[in-house]
């Protein structure tokens, strides 16, 4: 099943074909006609809202510039961006199709402008246009059986007659309830979730409580009246394998020698706790994360984006992908799970995280909190790379 | 002088006017009695976007009196120039144009493989630049191209082209000189 996003303008509706990530910092991002090298004249308009800083997708959804075809030319106008965004979002899921609708997909037509810096889906012009335009193919797709949502922002609403396909948002988070179920209940899952462990969180910690206390009476016992090699003997065996692996744990990045990658060195780097000591991102080449071989799985979890991204082990180590953006910090979470994660859970952690309205919410805790849930042990180590 | 000798010179004369009219370029005879007038050639060498510049290039490339003004133009107003290159090989395509003032380069993309971004980076801009964007001419002896690049924004400004196209392949080909306006 596809959710074809199209964008509602006063010449009929223009398919979002396709989006692709270009993440090079040389290249603006685009939008093109039809996979043509012809660009649509919002180009400009797009690059800005992709942009960090002033528009809202970099920092969402994490590359630095892409390119999207749409089937036809928009000229001007930002009433483009709640639809640009729902296809942004789409895409994230794997779940955008690109215009060409087909029985058992998803239609969501949208007009309005995105205030950047509150997220507040904001008034446009020719609303009652754009939806009589765009009236006769929305009966058309509904008699296809296809599931079909007009959205329109809520300052709008005088101008409008409301029908069975149209939907008010105030904001892009009302907005991104127009993707199908999978979003809505996966958060409504996440909450229930919180729900019930902050209810048996209490009983869990006391629970915790008097055990630590057990262990540190036998511990201190065995300090005072045995040998260390007994203690070791009698330390707890989950505890050994934690230790173990976080001993054997390694950051190992390899940095240039010259002005190129051809030569390099390579260099371990400092682990302080769970925090890996910074590294700077202009002499880096590549970077690998080299653990016991029992470790299951290694997840990449962006903290300034919404990445989340199993790593793929090679014979250096866990090869964790460098950013080409490399003109800011970048911070991230290496999460080792002692199995590995199916692709529907991990596609549910990156629900997780997208239900969050700024990626920068994610702390180690909110996630220790999610990873708790799995019934997998795992460590959660994070690290930062930094722009001279 | 005998009748047929004023018959000839008659005849010479129809000849020698047919043969001039033939060979000699009228602008006003071609693209809808529009002559192309200097102040066209200035404009257009200025960089100025409100000028027709694909009916003013046609015009120039058929007429060697004015692709000589022209390029004359071009070195007393561009804002900046990449003389013809050196190559050190007979290959003749290079992958950047570099001078103090700009550096001009392409990445293919990489789902539609015929298509190139076309980057031009000004670190230090004009209002010009920023407002009207900028004219990129690229001259050999024989031919003159033209494009104009969107509004400067943050130190550059790009072009999505195909491959194929000949204002991108004569962009990047050695043997052509580009002025910037």
């Amino acid at each position: 099943m596809k959710i074809h996003i199209f964008i509602a303008t006063t010449q009929g509706l223009v398919a979002i074909q396709n989006i692709t990530p270009i993440d090079d910092e040389d290249i603006s991002s685009v939008v093109s006609v039809n996979g043509t090298s012809t660009t649509a004249n919002i180009s400009s308009s797009y690059h800005n809202f992709v942009k960090k800083g002033v528009g809202i997708i970099q920092q969402m959804f994490g590359a630095c510039s892409y390119r999207v075809d749409i089937s036809a030319r928009i000229d001007q106008g930002n009433s483009w961006q709640v639809a640009m965004y729902l296809a942004h979002l789409a895409q994230s899921k794997g779940l955008l199709g690109n215009g060409e609708v087909t029985q058992g997909d998803s239609v969501i037509c949208a007009t309005g402008e995105v205030n950047t810096s509150n997220l507040q889906v904001l008034a446009v012009s020719d609303v009652a246009v754009k939806l009589k335009l765009a009236q006769p193919q929305l009966e058309e797709w509904s008699a296809l059986g296809v599931k079909v949502q007009f959205l329109l922002p809520q300052a709008n609403q005088s101008e409008i007659k409301k029908n069975h396909y149209t939907s008010l948002v105030n904001n892009l988070e009302q907005a991104a309830m127009a993707l199908p179920n999978t979003t809505k209940e996966q958060s409504t899952v996440n909450i229930k979730v919180k729900k019930l462990v902050s209810t048996n969180s209490r009983h869990i910690l006391i629970f915790v409580g008097i055990i630590l206390c057990l262990v540190l009476a036998y511990g201190i016992n065995n300090f005072f009246y045995s040998d260390s090699n007994k203690s070791q003997n009698t330390t707890n065996k989950t505890n050994v394998t934690v230790v173990e692996s976080i001993l054997k744990i390694q950051l190992q990045a390899l940095l240039k020698q010259s002005k190129s990658c051809a030569k390099t060195t390579s260099q371990n780097i400092a682990l302080s706790g769970k925090v890996f000591a910074d590294l700077t991102l202009n002499q880096l080449c590549e970077l690998y994360l080299q653990t016991p071989k029992s470790q299951g799985q290694l997840l990449l979890i962006a903290q300034d984006a919404y990445t989340v991204l199993p790593l793929i082990q090679s014979p250096k180590g866990w090869q964790i992908p460098l950013p080409k953006n490399r003109k800011s910090h970048r911070s991230y979470f290496l999460v080792t799970l002692s199995e590995t994660l199916s692709e529907a859970k991990v596609e549910q952690l990156r629900l997780y995280r997208e239900t969050m309205s700024k990626p920068e919410l994610l702390t180690e805790s909110t996630l220790a909190d999610w990873l708790q849930t799995q019934g997998v042990d795992f460590v959660i180590y994070s690290h930062k790379l930094v722009v001279d | 002088m005998p009748d047929y000798h004023y018959h000839m010179q008659e005849q010479l004369f129809t000849v020698k006017t047919l043969y001039r009219e033939l060979h000699q370029f009228r602008p006003e005879k071609h693209n809808n009695g529009k002559p192309v007038l200097f102040n066209d050639l200035v404009q257009l060498a200025q960089g100025a976007p409100q000028i027709d510049a694909q009916q003013v290039m046609q015009q120039i490339n058929q007429s060697i009196p004015l692709r000589r003004q022209y390029m004359q133009l071009l070195q007393k107003l561009a804002f900046a120039n990449s003389p013809v290159q050196a190559a050190a090989s007979s290959v003749a395509e290079i992958n950047s144009r570099k001078s103090a003032e700009f550096e001009l380069l392409f990445k293919r993309d990489k789902q539609f493989s015929g298509q190139v971004y076309v980057i031009l980076k000004i670190p230090h801009t004009s209002e010009k630049h920023r407002n009207q964007g900028v004219r990129v001419n690229c001259c050999s002896e024989k031919l003159i191209s033209t494009m104009h690049f969107p509004p400067i924004v943050d130190g550059k400004t790009q072009l999505l082209m195909e491959e194929s196209d000949q204002k991108f392949i004569n962009m990047f080909d050695a043997e052509f000189a580009i002025y910037l306006s």
